[in-house]
């Protein structure tokens, strides 16, 4: 065994830190070995040396220590009190911020929804109004149109007239049609009187 | 106190129940004061150390790793504010009191180093002050390593990982320690 080893087992010893297997193993080396003994004897009393120093209880009367002691404990009372007020508070500032974050965020939507609503109601109406503009001006326009009573005479003409074409193409085809396409021509080559002089079209005229 | 009670109790302290932190106090105040008077030499510094200790336990408890002893964090916290302490006394000086321990009165250093014990031995008093010198003289970790394993009840395991560092150095610092304490009593004892 090295010197320094043996002076650690055997201040371990003496202090009562070795184990009863190690501690034997450790008797039995001193006793060999006289150098051994003389660091073990060394050691020990040493140790008594140091043990010898007086204890607390010796140098300070029970009512001093347990004075001493009471002060720490006030001390102690004290912070641990602190300390859960602090936590108290903690908590309960961090419910207020959570509380105060959820009813923001209630009011924040309730804010959003009620500008969409308003948004579209004001489409709503605005599309209204449009139409109901369009279907008055259809209408103003439709009252107000120039010789409203002498468009469907145009349009009785026009049907006339696409009449004549198509009976035009079968009397082509038919060789007795001829004389109804005489007769047509015949019909237009009559002057309608009053139609070039702008006076009205009278019965005995014919 | 064995692990598991410690476990319960910290438990109970961390609850918030203030007898269990009466339990606690009064389960390691006399080893704290014990070592930092030691270590001061001034008990109203010892106190207000031991003070300022279980109130960092009130603060940091959450923190505390329960891998780590119990014994070997506090008297970890206990120390650094000693180490503090001592920084800070470089800078200013503290007068460093002891008791007297028929009448509970304070004296210097040098007061009690004159006055003997009437009830005791003179020469059992004459020792245990020369044992106070020969502490004094010894480097301060090697003299750390002594008081923590006398006055703090520690075993040099927990020294070893209060201190963190190997089992082996702690106890070739408390051999070096005891080395030199032997050296000096037996050179007082020769010059006697």
């Amino acid at each position: 065994m090295k010197p320094s080893k043996l002076s650690q087992a055997c201040l371990l010893d003496v202090s009562g830190e070795l184990g009863a297997e190690a501690s034997e193993l450790l008797r039995e080396h001193v006793e060999t070995y006289p150098a051994g003994m003389l660091e073990y004897d060394q050691a020990l009393s040493t140790f008594k040396q140091l043990n010898s120093l007086p204890p607390l209880e010796s140098q300070m009367d029970q009512v001093s220590r347990e004075r001493l002691k009471q002060q720490v404990k006030r001390a102690v009372h004290r912070a641990v009190g602190q300390q859960q007020k602090t936590a108290r508070l903690r908590t309960m500032r961090r419910w207020f911020y959570r509380s105060m974050s959820i009813a923001s965020g209630v009011a924040a939507a309730m804010v959003v929804m009620a500008g969409v609503y308003i948004v579209r109601q004001h489409i709503q109406a605005h599309q209204a109004r449009v139409m109901d503009a369009e279907n008055t001006f259809q209408e103003m326009a439709e009252s107000h149109l120039p010789y409203r009573a002498n468009t469907s005479i145009r349009q009785i003409r026009a049907s006339i007239d696409r009449f004549g074409s198509r009976n035009m193409f079968d009397a082509q085809s038919g060789a007795d049609s001829a004389g109804m396409m005489q007769l047509f021509n015949a019909l237009d080559k009559i002057p309608v009187p009053g139609a070039e002089d702008g006076l009205p079209q009278s019965d005995n005229i014919q | 106190m064995d692990a598991q009670a410690v476990t319960a109790l910290l438990a109970q302290c961390r609850a918030g129940d203030k007898s269990a932190w009466d339990a606690l106090v009064d389960a390691y105040w006399q080893r704290l004061y014990g070592f930092a008077w030691q270590s001061t030499k001034n008990r109203d510094l010892a106190h207000d150390l031991v003070q300022e200790t279980f109130l960092r336990v009130v603060q940091k408890l959450d923190r505390y790793d329960h891998r780590d002893k119990f014994d070997a964090w506090l008297f970890r916290i206990l120390v650094n504010l000693i180490r503090d302490h001592s920084r800070s006394r470089v800078r200013r000086p503290v007068r460093s009191t002891v008791v007297d321990t028929s009448t509970g009165a304070e004296m210097t250093d040098d007061m009690a180093a004159r006055t003997g014990h009437p009830s005791d031995p003179v020469d059992y008093q004459e020792d245990v002050q020369r044992l106070y010198a020969a502490l004094e003289q010894l480097p301060e970790i090697d003299r750390q390593v002594l008081l923590l394993r006398h006055y703090g009840e520690m075993p040099f395991k927990d020294i070893a990982k209060m201190l963190h560092c190997p089992l082996g150095t702690v106890l070739a610092r408390a051999h070096r320690a005891l080395g030199k304490l032997r050296i000096t009593m037996e050179v007082d004892h020769e010059a006697k």
